[in-house]
């Protein structure tokens, strides 16, 4: 006879390579995105106003548009002018570009609430634009960064769930195939959301660990 | 020939400095316009006056914080690249302004210091990215720095852990650590507390009896002024309204505004 116990055993494992492939694309987004954040954060700031101006329309396009629309053009409309992407090339690239531009909002603010003082001080040294931003304005603005950008990997962990809108055989795509193959909707979806909430989970616990080590509240309590 | 010490004193060879014909606009308000002021080497310049008078700019405009609208600055006889784009100067090569700048150091108001970095890293900093001295090198002549100024104990505090006065003494040293052979001082007590303005000012004291470092003193602080300063130059509305030597001015100032000034600040 079939029980709960059971059923969980033959679910768990396709669950598991579903929650593979999530993490897989989360790791892999996160940097691009990042990466992505921080330059267009410092482009917003930048002296040079062709500059700011593109980083300005990057940032509105993906942030005032829907993911899911984004997915599908990249997905869909790209082909028909001869752009070929893989699913996955697609899926990272527009996760990340959409995630990005949240970012780099983040970035830009946690620059700025560096005191300007702290600027001027590091040019009367004589150091040029580029150190200023590595020894001066970088060290004092991650640690800023860091609760935000935390935020913005749960965000990301469960946006990924739209890729199975793309043929990724993620978490998602697993799960709702396996709920209609067994019929067993509840316990599937009851499994997905737990796992999901096990992934997500344990990447707060890592950038909470991230922050003790290294953010704002660490040099504040550690001062004393 | 026999010459009086005074007289050299007023009337070296070499021009630490030499601002000509500077102009500069905020926002349509006019700042400064047409200043011109020479600042010969190892001088002690108080500039003085009261707010809006455009002595803050002129420290600026020297410090490469502000760029004049018009007008040149030349530090040791040679004149800093700017060049006029679009009706307006900007920095020409800023690497080599950098390096035409590396003479003149600057202390703040508010001490500025790196917060993410203790007393000591703020000293070393420079020395180590911008000069290339070995960290070993600059952490000995920091120390040596940070000693002078009674602050040895305190290097590995953050400035959040130090006093106002404290701070500032760092910020000094922070500026000397580079050997400038000009240094601009804007109010560097205007935000101490009273009984912390002392400290600072002893520190300067013992700077100004180096003969060498050519100083340029915004304060509003008369009686160190009096003490410290050769020369004083009185600004308003961005015009130098009196300019002579320290003990002429304190003891009998020419024009009505300066002696306004001297009531009002006294």
């Amino acid at each position: 006879m079939e029980t709960l116990f059971t059923t969980v055993i033959a679910l768990v494992p396709r669950l598991l390579d579903g929650a593979v492939t999530t993490v897989a694309i989360t790791l892999l987004t996160a940097p691009v995105a990042a990466l992505l954040a921080l330059i267009a954060g410092l482009a917003r700031l930048s002296h040079v106003k062709a500059v700011a101006a593109a980083a300005v329309v990057y940032v509105e396009l993906f942030r005032g548009t829907s993911l899911l629309v984004q997915l599908f053009f990249m997905f869909y409309v790209l082909p028909l002018i001869g752009i070929e992407l893989s699913p996955w090339t697609t899926g990272v690239a527009t996760l990340a570009l959409n995630f990005g531009s949240y970012g780099s909002e983040i970035v830009r603010g946690a620059l700025l609430a560096v005191p300007r003082g702290q600027i001027e001080a590091a040019l009367v040294l004589h150091m040029p634009p580029s150190q200023v931003l590595r020894r001066v304005l970088l060290p004092q603005a991650l640690p800023a960064m860091l609760p935000p950008f935390g935020n913005q990997l749960v965000e990301l962990v469960k946006a990924t769930s739209l890729l199975s809108l793309i043929t990724i055989s993620d978490l998602a795509f697993v799960g709702n195939a396996l709920a209609q193959t067994t019929g067993r909707v509840t316990m599937v979806y009851v499994l997905l959301l737990l796992i999901y909430f096990a992934i997500a989970y344990t990447l707060t616990l890592a950038v909470r660990a991230l922050e003790r080590r290294y953010g704002t509240g660490a040099t504040v309590a550690g001062a004393r | 020939m026999p010459t009086a010490p005074d007289a050299l004193r007023f009337t070296p060879p070499l021009d630490a400095l030499k601002l000509t014909g500077i102009r500069k606009t905020f926002g349509g308000t006019t700042i400064l316009s047409g200043f011109s002021l020479d600042v010969p080497e190892g001088q002690r310049l108080a500039l003085i006056g009261g707010s809006g008078s455009g002595k803050t700019t002129v420290l600026r405009l020297i410090a490469g914080l502000e760029r004049p609208d018009a007008g040149e600055i030349e530090l040791f006889g040679r004149q800093l690249p700017y060049r006029r784009f679009a009706g307006r100067l900007i920095p020409d090569d800023p690497p080599e302004a950098r390096e035409l700048r590396r003479p003149v150091g600057m202390v703040f108001q508010h001490f500025n210091l790196f917060q993410h970095l203790t007393a000591l890293e703020n000293v070393i900093e420079a020395p180590i990215h911008v000069l290339g001295q070995s960290p070993a090198e600059a952490r000995r002549a920091a120390m040596a720095l940070l000693d002078s100024v009674g602050l040895a104990d305190l290097a590995d505090r953050y400035p959040r852990q130090l006093s106002g006065g404290q701070q500032q003494r760092v910020a000094i040293v922070r500026a000397l650590a580079l050997k400038p052979r000009v240094l601009l001082f804007d109010e560097v007590t205007a935000s101490l507390d009273p009984e912390k303005v002392a400290e600072v000012l002893a520190v300067m004291r013992a700077l100004a009896a180096d003969e060498r470092v050519t100083m340029i003193i915004v304060t509003h602080e008369m009686g160190f002024a009096r003490e410290v300063a050769d020369r004083v130059v009185f600004m308003q509305r961005g015009v130098i309204v009196e300019d002579t030597p320290a003990a002429a001015f304190f003891a009998a100032p020419q024009d009505p505004r300066s002696r306004a000034f001297l009531n009002l600040a006294s």
